[in-house]
């Protein structure tokens, strides 16, 4: 009975004893991989030197290192990372490929305006490892900041001019444009204006010849055109209408807009002799009775008005010489 | 086209037109100096007119249209226009009768021929717009009741241009119901003379009636007879369309001065005035003197002035005058 007890005993220990080494060879075996597999994932920053001058750039260089299999976020960098360090700028993501692995660089140019000994923050990358997000972060980088050394031996020199920075095409462009349209605006103008005073203006015929010559004419017309055997009312119309038109051109009276009486008092001023005067207002009287009292004078009367009107004309009709005169 | 025989026209004018030498007459005796203003009162009584006066006090306004119908032989009344006025104070009103037991009515001033509307502004708009009503309507309504003013009826009213100091302005609307807007000015040194003597001495003359309100409608009937020909439609029309679009009849610097022009009521005013001037000149159609005669008192309340006029001292004469001036005479 106790031999067989100690057999199974023997035995029970041999076994305790295999399974005790199994479970140790577990325990070095994970442990080896899982440190070769965060080998694998690697984040560092490093500066080139470890001194620097307040307010200058200071390339720091952030280097992840990772299996091409994962993917790897960068950390999202603002204008600045403390109340005394800000973000100058960064370059994009450099990715370079080798055997198994991917290598990333960016360099964040930082700048301190701080003075003394200066510890730059750890920068945290994440790393998506097969659907499990690990982050890995760099160390913390000393780096010692001198101020401006002050002579005060010199005097104070006034501060530097502002850098003048060339024009660029870009900026220069949409000045460029407005002065173009500007010059065509300006070009279309004076064409539509030169256009414009090139367009005849029609200029009325009794402007262009002497009074006399245009009253006479007009005369001729009317009595060619037989118009009082038709219509005596436009006959009186444009008979009267020649004489007082002949009166303002020849006389520089607004004859048209006057009536009778006012234009009988406008030429009082011994312009006209009395004679043709009465005879005129005898005229125009009775062409205003034809044309606002139905007045029906007989044949004698209308030749005996164009006489009237024409011996006007002829007795006071100004002669080139006299107009000579008159100018001189 | 209606045939008119100007030559029988006239000579109806010249019978119907004999009255105004014994009215002309008989009013001389009291007024002195103030033809102008007779001459735009019978204007306006013989074509169905109303006028406004404008003028300082004491230039025989009242006195003009009181020997007026005293020389018709006509009813008149005067009102003086107050701030506190009522439209009842010139209408008339329904008054309870105690002893009868029922509502009477009593009618106002306005129930007369000629009325005298003294300082018109002085009342507020509500007055002036009864006023106005009754004497475009010619009928007062009272209680149920509707009466119809007699014939002739003539409003003159009056208005001081010297105070503006608690005044209400008669809207454009209201005073554009004024056929004639006359403004008259002090008389002439012999004339005042005669007026001073005449008071000093204290002669009051008695105006008799010379002639009859049947007088005046008859030739109301005449005046509208007067003939007017095309060419002096066009006129006025001109003269009227140039107070609206003075640019259309070249007379741009006008263009700026003018806030509104004449409505198609002055046509119509100018044209009645012309005829009522051409019967008093005893002819029986219009030329354009007569037209150019009226164009003034027609047009001078119909033209409203822009700030820039004003500021200009440019005045509706001024751009009347210019008018005048510029539109051609048929």
């Amino acid at each position: 009975m106790d031999f067989k007890l100690n057999k199974i005993i023997k035995f029970a220990c041999r076994y305790f004893n295999r399974i005790t080494k199994l479970f140790h060879c577990f325990i070095i075996s994970y442990f080896l991989f899982t440190t070769l597999n965060s080998f694998a994932q690697t984040a560092t920053a490093t500066v080139k030197e470890k001194e620097y001058l307040i307010g200058d750039w200071i390339p720091v260089d952030l280097f992840v290192s990772a299996s091409s299999k994962n993917k790897v976020a960068f950390p999202n960098l603002k204008d600045s990372i403390s109340e005394t360090i800000e973000v100058a700028n960064f370059t994009p993501i450099d990715t370079v490929k080798k055997g198994g692995e991917n290598q990333y660089h960016q360099l964040v140019n930082l700048i301190v305006f701080d003075t003394g000994q200066i510890m730059l923050p750890q920068f945290q990358f994440l790393v998506n490892n097969n659907g499990t997000l690990d982050s890995i972060t760099s160390e913390a980088i000393l780096v010692h900041v001198a101020g401006v050394k002050i002579d005060t031996s010199k005097d104070i020199i006034p501060i530097k001019e502002p850098l003048k920075i060339p024009y660029t095409f870009k900026e220069i462009l949409p000045f460029a444009i407005g002065f173009v349209a500007f010059a065509i605006l300006v070009g279309l103008l004076v064409w539509f204006i030169i256009k414009r005073k090139k367009k005849p203006v029609p200029i009325d015929e009794k402007y262009l010849l002497a009074p006399h010559v245009w009253a006479f004419k007009e005369l001729e017309k009317l009595e060619k055109e037989k118009v009082w055997q038709q219509n005596i009312k436009e006959y009186y119309s444009r008979l009267t209408d020649v004489a007082r038109t002949y009166i303002e051109l020849r006389y520089k009276v607004p004859a048209m807009e006057k009536t009778t009486e006012e234009l009988m008092e406008s030429m009082h001023k011994g312009i006209v002799k009395q004679a043709f005067k009465k005879e005129l207002n005898e005229v125009l009287t009775l062409s205003d009775f034809v044309k606002f009292a139905k007045a029906q004078p007989d044949f004698i009367e209308n030749e005996n008005s164009m006489k009237i009107v024409k011996n006007f004309i002829s007795k006071t009709k100004q002669v080139e010489e006299e107009k000579k005169n008159e100018n001189s | 086209m209606e045939s008119i025989d100007i030559k029988a026209l006239n000579e109806k004018i010249q019978q119907n037109s004999a009255f105004l030498d014994l009215l002309n007459l008989e009013i001389s005796k009291s007024i002195v100096g103030q033809k102008y203003m007779i001459e735009r009162l019978m204007i306006a009584l013989l074509s169905q007119g109303h006028i406004l006066l404008e003028g300082v006090p004491g230039l025989a306004k009242t006195l003009a249209i009181k020997s007026l119908s005293d020389a018709i032989d006509t009813k008149f009344s005067r009102v003086q226009f107050t701030p506190d006025l009522l439209p009842a104070d010139i209408l008339g009103t329904m008054i309870y009768n105690q002893a009868k037991g029922n509502f009477e009515v009593k009618k106002g001033p306005i129930f007369s021929n000629f009325v005298l509307a003294d300082e018109i502004n002085r009342a507020p708009a509500k007055v002036q717009s009864a006023l106005l009503q009754a004497m475009q309507e010619r009928h007062i309504t009272l209680g149920d009741s509707t009466y119809k003013l007699e014939e002739p009826f003539l409003v003159m009213a009056t208005m001081n241009p010297i105070e503006q100091e608690g005044t209400y302005n008669l809207p454009e609307a209201q005073v554009d119901r004024f056929m004639l807007k006359v403004k008259i000015s002090y008389p002439e040194f012999e004339d005042e003379r005669t007026i001073m003597r005449q008071n000093v001495s204290g002669h009051n003359p008695n105006i008799k009636p010379v002639i009859s309100a049947q007088t005046i409608l008859q030739a109301r009937d005449t005046v509208r007879e007067v003939y007017m020909d095309e060419k002096i439609e066009k006129y006025i029309l001109d003269i009227v369309f140039a107070t609206r679009e003075p640019v259309k009849y070249k007379i741009d610097n006008l263009k700026h001065l003018i806030s509104y022009g004449g409505s198609p009521r002055a046509s119509i005013s100018l044209a009645m005035a012309s005829k009522a001037y051409a019967f008093i000149k005893r002819r029986g159609y219009v030329i354009p003197e007569d037209v150019r005669a009226v164009a003034h008192d027609v047009l001078r309340h119909r033209i409203g002035i822009t700030y820039e006029a004003e500021a200009e001292n440019i005045t509706q004469e001024n751009i009347i005058d210019t008018i005048l001036n510029r539109v051609e005479v048929p």
